[in-house]
Order: C-alpha cells, then structure tokens, then sequence
C-alpha cells in the first residue's frame, strides 16, 4: 500500500473513491463536529488538488458542484487526487449563516493557529489536514448577502500558476487579486499551494448556470493539470478586471434595480430608481460610464450609500462583449 | 487650549453661552425614505470652557452608557458648568432600535471613522457623527460594555502615550486602565490621532441597564468634568490604579457547558480554576485554570462554549496578588475590584 494516502487518520488506496469524516471542533454537548471530505485517489501519479466550499456557511453553491463533481471523477481514470470539502464551516451552515457561533468569519483566519479562536482553531485544521497535502486549490463562494454576481473566477495573476488556472477554469471574467490577508486563498498561496476561487450567484440558492460553470469549470482545471482526459472549454469572450467600480444610492428608500450580472450597461442608462412608500421617485439611477455589470443588489431596502451594483469598464473589449451577447441571444 | 468662544452650530443649530438645546441631527435616510434623526443634547455654560462630547449606544445594543448619559443631563444645573457638553446617548439608531450591535449592512460603526461622504453607507454615517460632533469638541469619552455574550469589570481603555488622554484617564477613576490605540477605525482611535484626546468607558453587558455601573459611569464623566474644571469642586485621584498593557483572553479547549468559579474584578492565583466544563451528562470535560496570576477583567456570560471560544480575560499586573489584595482591603475593605 506504498502509494495510499492518509486523509483524517484514514487510509486511502491508490484508485479508489473514499468518504472520510474531518473532525473540526465540537459541540456544547462535548461531542465531536465532524466535517465530510470525499477524497478521489486516482490510479496513477499526480498533482493534489483541493475543492472547498461554504467557508462562509450560506455560501452553499460549491455544495451542489462538488455533488456533481465526485461522481463524475473516476479514480480509475484519474492521474493524482483530488480532496473536496464541500461544507466547511458546518456551525454556519446548519443556522444558514455567513460566520461561526461567535460572529467570527473563518475566511479571516487562515492559516490558523492551534490554540487559537474558535475560528483559528477550525481553520488550522483544515489547513494542516487538506490544505497542506495539495499543490493547488479552488474555493468556491459567492458574494455576500443582498447581492447577485456574475460567474468568475478570482486569482492573483501575478502568480504564474495562479493565473493559469483562472484561464483554464474558463470564466468569461477573471478578477485579479490575491484575496484579503488570512483567506484561504491568500494563505494557501504563500504556502507555495496556487489557490483561485470561483464565485456566482447568490447566497442560498443554488443557480444553474452558475453549478455548471463551476463543474465545468474544474474540469477543464483537472484537464489542464493533465489529471483528466477532457476537453478544454473555451469561454465566450475572457475579460481580465482590476478593478470595479460602484455605483450607490445617494437616498434611502425602496430600490428597483434594471441590470442583471453579466449583461452590458451604456453612459447614461438607467441603472435604478428609489421611490417612496408613496410612489414617488426621490432617486434616478444613472450609468455613469459604459461598462459590464459585474453585480447588483438583490436588497429593495436601502440606506444613503448602499450599493446598486458592480460594473467594470470596457474598453478594446466592448465589441467582443457585445458580439459574444448577440450570438448568445441567437443561440437561444 | 483655545476654548470656543463664538457661536456652537449642530445641525444648523446655534447654541449661546448659557443655553440648553434639544438637536435632531440627520444621520441617514430611512428606507422608506424619511430622514433619520439622532437626538443630541447640548449644555453651554455661560462660562468658557472646553468641549466635551459623550458619546453612547455606537454599539446598538450596548445600552448601559444610554442611562449614564441621562443621568447625566437630566436635572443638570447649567449655572455650575464652564464650556460646553454634547450629549449623544445613542449614536447608532438602527442598532438600538433593533437591539442589535450593527449598522443595518452588518458592519460594525466603530470601524468605520473619521468615514468618509464618498464612502458605503457606514462611512457616510461615520462622516457625519464625525464632522457634526467630534470635530467640534476637544476631548470625548465614548460609553460601551462588553459585546454580546460577555461582562466586563467597569474599566476605562486609553492611548496612554498620550498626555491628555491620560489625564481624563486617570481622572475619570477607574481601578484599572487598559493602555492601548484600539482598533483602526475606532472612533477612540480616529479622533485620538486627529488631536481630540478620547477615552473609552467599557462596563458591564449588553441589553441591560445595570444600576451600579451607571452610578459608576455618571460619577468618572463628573470626575473627568472636574479635573478640566469644567464643573466646580475638588478633584478626584483613585486611590488605587493600575495601567494594564497586557492582557490575555483564556480559552476553553473543548466544547461543553461551563460553570464559571470567578468573576469580573477577582484576584486569582496562577493555576486557579476559573471554569468547570462539563457535558450534558454531568461529567467534566476539562478544567480552565488561570495560565498566570492576575485580575479578571472580563467573562463569558453564555455557558455554551466551543473549542477555542475566550472564557476569561486576564490582565497581568505588575504588583503580587497578596499586595494589592491587601491594598484594596485597606481603602475600600473589599478583596475584589469593583470600580
């Protein structure tokens, strides 16, 4: 058994396709939280990759990706291992909430520390026990409450390896950055482990278009790290953003949102309105530039300040965009 | 220090020497578009002296520093007071409306300051607490407890680098002060670094008026307000104080129920128990012990902890336990801090 691997004191030979149960803290009652890691040890030699989601525990899109995602893998075709957690802040995910029992958000507390917070404690866990036995990762998310976001990937390109993965995994849009200082993503990477993460959609909801990007998604990952046999998909058109601009209420009131992620907006478009209970405009919301909507808010309730919505401003690429939305509009 | 000499404007509002307004000062839009109002008092004396602004409830659900500023101006006899006090008993209006420590996004007000108008709305709000108040005032003292789930021994926390700040400091008589900048974005933090010496009153838990620490809180604002002489009378020293630089929160290392052997203001001894954790079956699971000797300054209040979760927070002092036991006897004939 020279080539098995030992994954949460349970060995795993070389082919096979094994549930193991992560213990990642415990209880009031003293017993033991257990975390599901489904560990796909492929027949031959090869990278280890890691695929993690819900750190934020309503954050439960990766869940069904990572569903669809290990029974499509067959270890008796795959070159190296793949490591998929689906549900790793299990406290939050239970009472359908972003962070654990103490508020604390356990993307703010990577890599961990033994003796630490309860958030440190989980994340040194997962770090020592999965994050640490790979060679690259994905984590999956989407944005935070009141807020839907286009399908994208986000990696730090100035890191080679990085940004060949975000070009492989195939989003239209790759949003650089290294992610915030003690995320998982930011962690790993200076653990030497290249780490992207794939975000869409909305928190709680699982969105169709947004689980068959991500499955297709790490396919082609899986494929560019020649651990799979699959062809590579090519996106729509590919837009590198660095940075995003917002568009916000200046009013409070009842907001109405006219864009969707994904889609295009020109200067002077109107983007939203805020009215009053009475059915009164006290705000029109206009594009102040031409650009793609990157994310908008789902919240009708808003303060002076809160965000309509996300765009990035297009300018050699306006044409791609519009061109691969009217094909798109064909196909359909 | 220059005191104001002209006119005081809140909210377009002008306050004279010698005057006491009731100011509604527009911090947001209400999502039903109304604005949002906080309401603010301001005394000015006739005589000059410095500004002062009290501030409470930044937290929403910190409510104890609410009832101290009411004590405060309620009754308040205008012909003693020297300069100016502004008096905001609640700060974040949503959050207390739904006794909940956030701003409606989720986001935590005090780390959010100086804000900035072109910002989210937390920095929005932050501006205009910032440019209508603190800006105005030479020195604050901002009121708040323990958050949610904990107590806190009455203590006063302060860049103690700081002259002036250590002077309300000390002045406002605590037994113990935390000495350190508080966290970026702080109003403390903020306006201490802007040149407006602030200082933190923390004190007991949230959701709740607690009697003895709003006599407490009211009696360090009337001492602060002496020492800048600002209110006649002779100025107050605690007989015993300690400046704490280090402190440490003591954390459970498994998950359980506890059953908590201290509280707030005790002395312990290293190796002291300071929580039983048990399971729901009765038996211990493990015993916390203090991992040096020193003065608890704050606990857990909820019995349910998980691996990692802070029980107890110690601060380390430089004087023997035996010694300031028997200090405190002497002047206050108690073993434990109170105040």
């Amino acid at each position: 058994m020279e080539n098995s691997i030992i994954i949460a004191g349970e060995r795993i030979a070389q082919g096979t396709q094994k549930e193991v149960r992560l213990k990642i803290s415990e209880f009031y009652t003293a017993y033991p939280v257990y975390i599901p890691v489904i560990v796909t040890h492929g027949v031959e030699e090869g990278p280890a990759l890691f695929v993690t989601a819900a750190i934020h525990g309503d954050e439960i899109n990766g869940i069904e990706i990572v569903r669809r995602l290990v029974t499509k893998i067959n270890p008796k075709e795959l070159r190296g291992t793949v490591l998929c957690v689906p549900v790793v802040n299990i406290f939050g995910f239970y009472t359908m909430s972003r962070n654990l029992p103490d508020r604390r958000d356990l993307n703010d507390a990577f890599p961990g520390i033994q003796k630490g917070s309860p958030a440190s404690r989980v994340a040194y866990i997962l770090f020592e026990e999965i994050i640490k036995k790979c060679d690259y990762g994905i984590d999956i998310h989407t944005p935070q409450v009141k807020r839907i976001e286009i399908p994208h990937t986000e990696a730090d390109l100035s890191n080679r390896d990085a940004h060949q993965l975000a070009r492989a995994f195939g989003t239209p849009v790759v949003i650089n950055t290294a992610g915030p200082e003690k995320s998982l993503q930011n962690s790993a990477a200076s653990a030497d482990i290249p780490t992207i993460v794939f975000s869409g959609g909305e928190v709680l909801r699982f969105h169709e278009n947004v689980t068959e990007q991500g499955v297709d998604g790490i396919h082609n990952v899986l494929a560019y790290l020649n651990m799979i046999e699959f062809e590579i998909s090519k996106p729509e058109y590919s837009i590198i953003v660095q940075e995003s601009r917002s568009v916000q209420t200046q009013q409070g009131g009842i907001l109405c949102v006219n864009v969707n992620p994904g889609g295009l907006v020109y200067q002077g478009d109107l983007i939203a309105r805020v009215t009053n209970p009475f059915g009164r405009d006290v705000e029109l919301i206009k594009a102040p530039e031409t650009g793609l909507i990157i994310s908008a808010s789902t919240n009708p309730l808003v303060n002076p300040g809160n965000e309509v919505c996300a765009y990035v401003m297009l300018d050699k690429s306006l044409g791609i965009v519009e061109e691969a939305l009217r094909n798109r509009k064909q196909t359909e | 220090m220059k005191f104001l000499a002209g006119t005081l404007e809140i909210a377009k509002t002008r306050i004279k020497r010698g005057e006491r307004k009731q100011i509604r000062l527009q911090v947001s839009t209400s999502f039903v578009s109304n604005p949002t109002y906080i309401p603010i008092t301001v005394l000015r004396g006739k005589k000059m002296g410095p500004v002062v602004l009290i501030t409470a409830a930044i937290h929403g659900d910190e409510l104890n520093g609410i009832e101290i500023a009411r004590q405060l101006i309620y009754n308040f006899d205008m012909s003693k007071l020297s300069g100016t006090l502004i008096c905001v008993p609640v700060v974040n209006i949503y959050g207390f409306q739904n006794t909940s420590r956030y701003l409606p996004e989720g986001k935590d007000l005090n780390r959010f300051f100086p804000g900035d108008p072109a910002q989210w709305s937390q920095g929005k709000y932050a501006y205009v607490i910032y440019t209508e108040l603190v800006e105005k005032s030479n020195f604050v003292i901002d009121l708040h407890t323990a958050s949610e789930g904990r107590s806190n021994l009455p203590h006063v926390r302060a860049d103690m680098s700081h002259p002036e700040v250590e002077r309300i400091a000390r002045a406002f008589g605590t037994t113990v002060i935390l000495d350190n900048k508080g966290y970026k974005g702080t109003l403390r933090r903020s306006a201490t670094e802007a040149g407006i010496p602030t200082i933190v009153f923390e004190a007991g838990e949230t959701r709740k008026f607690e009697k003895k620490i709003a006599a407490h809180g009211l009696q360090g604002v009337l001492n602060v307000l002496t020492e800048l002489e600002m209110l006649p009378g002779g100025k107050y020293r605690a007989p015993i104080q300690f400046v704490v630089k280090e402190s440490h929160w003591v954390r459970a290392d498994h998950g359980g129920i506890l059953s908590f052997n201290t509280r707030p203001g005790r002395l312990v001894k290293k190796n002291a128990e300071l929580a039983t954790n048990t399971n729901p079956f009765g038996f211990e699971v493990e015993s916390i012990r203090a991992p040096f000797a020193g003065l608890v300054i704050g606990i857990a209040t909820t019995p349910t902890v998980t691996p990692g979760q802070g029980i107890c927070h110690l601060s380390k002092l430089d004087e023997p336990i035996k010694s300031v036991r028997e200090r405190l006897m002497l002047h206050y004939g108690k073993k434990r801090v109170v105040f």
